[in-house]
């Protein structure tokens, strides 16, 4: 008995030791790492900072315990970093953000934190890793870069800083991509402002005529009279621009018939098929036999198709770890209701964008002006159908839209 | 009122009351927008001027106003040739005629352009008849 519990004393003790040993071991590579990093509990209770971590904050290891490092994050950055940090935690996923550091003589810095979950052999998470990178150069030089793009020519100086220049001139081209993008938008408000300024000049300038007909000794009576019929006239007229603008968008009338789906889907593919060849897309179809007619317009429903097949290209445009695979299916479902699904493998949607992408003017392209999907949503719902995103099972995104089928459309739709 | 088929012409404005049409500058309205053409003349004679409107720069031109526009009042925008076309082309044909640009387009970069090329003014429509007005002045000061 005494033999036995010395035995396990001293197992555990070993164990203990051993531990202790990786545990310091653990602590000295870190240490030893030429960077910032640190570790914290599953739950996400910060228990280390290597000295790098300490030297640049200028703390004791003890104030920066738990979530005490937060008090060295910019006030600013604060809530979010918190927030990605909790997001991480409760996903077991890791991430990354950034925020602004404070250097031990009060300089703030920007850094990139980014960390790992390490797990056991069961797949449990024992621990958070966790590396905070020194990235103020380089935003820095990606401000600088934006600034000398928008019309500030200067000069890059070394070659260390060439490379750091490099990275911020692809920051800098796609926030010129927004720009660009920005600048469509303009464009469109411009040509609306020109399309209702005219009319509204021609009110002021006959208004104007009419009050001094008015005025006039002896007053122009019949002049007044045809400037004002004038003013009500471009009146009706800058009421029209606005008519028509709605149309645009969504009163255009719709013609009607009887609509073989599958059809109209092959002609979007045949139309479609150069342009996904060029982006490496395989396509395949899974069109349902015998499926009902649908009552609609062809072609906004051709238009519908065709911005859901080049949204699922464009979202495979960066992938080269697997084939660029798309998907499109027909099926008709339970409630007299034909449903078109477009399956890609890309880069997919977030979660919580799931709804935000049929926003108008909401985009993750760098070109386009985000009203693909808005316009496409429209036009299903004037179908009397619903348009949808899911996560694809695995990478990439499913959009899908059922309308009604047959003489259940044919009551419905006016 | 007759003219010369193709050719507009600057005779026969309505004589304004208390006043000859001969001793009313003339200015010349170019804008492709028909309501403009139509409703600006009446303001600009209610201000006391001989007024022509044009749809296009190269009915100005082939006008027989040229020499007689004291003030052309041009909109920047057209199809064909543009408002600062016509500025150019004056300029080449050494007809120095004080030019008032006006467009609907709210467009910042276009002002300093036409006003560096010598125009008198640059004025976003809608604009008032005061600031019309106002122009107008300083163009036949100019002149």
């Amino acid at each position: 008995m005494k033999k036995a519990t010395s035995i396990d004393i001293g197992y555990r003790r070993r164990a203990e030791a051993a531990l202790r040993a990786r545990e310091s071991e653990f602590c000295l590579i870190l240490d030893a790492i030429p960077t910032v990093a640190w570790s914290a509990q599953p739950d996400g209770f910060a228990d280390f900072f290597n000295q790098q971590y300490l030297a640049y904050v200028g703390l004791p290891l003890e104030q920066l315990q738990g979530s005490g490092w937060t008090v060295a994050v910019h006030p600013d950055d604060r809530q979010d970093l918190a927030a990605t940090w909790h997001l991480m935690i409760s996903s077991g996923k890791p991430g990354e953000a950034e925020a602004r550091l404070r250097r031990c003589d009060g300089e703030y810095r920007w850094f990139q934190f980014r960390a790992n979950p390490m797990r056991d052999g069961s797949g449990s998470i024992i621990k958070w890793l966790g590396i905070s990178t020194d990235i103020e150069d380089q935003k820095r030089a990606q401000a600088g870069l934006t600034a000398q793009i928008g019309g500030h020519p200067g000069v890059i100086e070394n070659a260390t800083q060439s490379k750091v220049a490099e990275q911020a001139l692809d920051r800098a081209r796609s926030e010129l991509a927004h720009v660009a993008r920005a600048t469509t938008l303009n464009a469109l408000t411009a040509s609306i402002a020109h399309e209702i300024n005219q009319p509204l000049s021609g009110i002021i300038t006959n208004a104007s005529t009419c009050l001094r007909m008015l005025h006039g000794d002896p007053p122009n009576i019949d002049g007044a009279r045809e400037t004002a019929r004038r003013t009500i006239r471009d009146g009706n007229r800058a009421s029209d621009v606005i008519t028509r603008l709605r149309t645009l968008f969504s009163n255009k009338e719709f013609a009607l018939e009887p609509l073989d789906l599958n059809k109209a889907t092959r002609e979007v593919i045949a139309l479609s098929s150069s342009d996904l060849l060029r982006n490496r897309v395989i396509l395949r179809s899974e069109l349902a036999e015998n499926l009902p007619l649908v009552i609609g317009d062809r072609v906004p429903l051709q238009q519908v198709i065709l911005n859901l097949v080049r949204n699922a290209s464009d979202a495979m445009l960066g992938v080269d770890d697997r084939p660029r695979q798309l998907l499109i299916r027909t099926r008709r479902e339970a409630d007299d209701r034909v449903r078109l699904s477009v399956q890609d493998v890309g880069t997919g949607v977030n979660p919580q964008d799931l709804e935000k992408v049929f926003e108008a003017f909401y985009t993750t392209k760098s070109s386009g002006m985000g009203i693909g999907l808005f316009v496409s949503r429209s036009i299903i719902e004037r179908h009397h159908g619903r348009l949808w995103a899911e996560s694809n099972n695995g990478p990439g995104a499913i959009f899908s839209f059922s309308i009604p089928c047959g003489s259940k459309a044919r009551t419905r739709l006016v | 009122m007759d003219a010369a088929p193709g050719v507009a012409h600057c005779l026969a404005m309505e004589p304004p009351p208390g006043n000859s049409a001969a001793e009313r500058p003339l200015l010349s309205i170019v804008d492709d927008d028909e309501s403009v053409r139509e409703s600006l003349p009446d303001l600009i004679r209610e201000l006391g001027f001989a007024a022509r409107a044009f749809s296009s720069a190269e009915e100005f031109l082939s006008s027989d106003c040229v020499d007689q526009t004291r003030c052309l009042i041009l909109d920047v925008f057209m199809p064909g040739m543009t408002g600062p076309d016509l500025q150019r082309e004056l300029k080449l044909r050494r007809r120095m005629i004080p030019i008032v640009f006006m467009t609907a387009r709210r467009n910042e970069t276009i002002r300093p352009q036409v006003l560096e090329q010598g125009a008198v003014e640059c004025l976003f429509k809608p604009f008032s008849d005061t600031a019309l007005l106002e122009a107008i002045k300083a163009a036949l000061h100019a002149n």
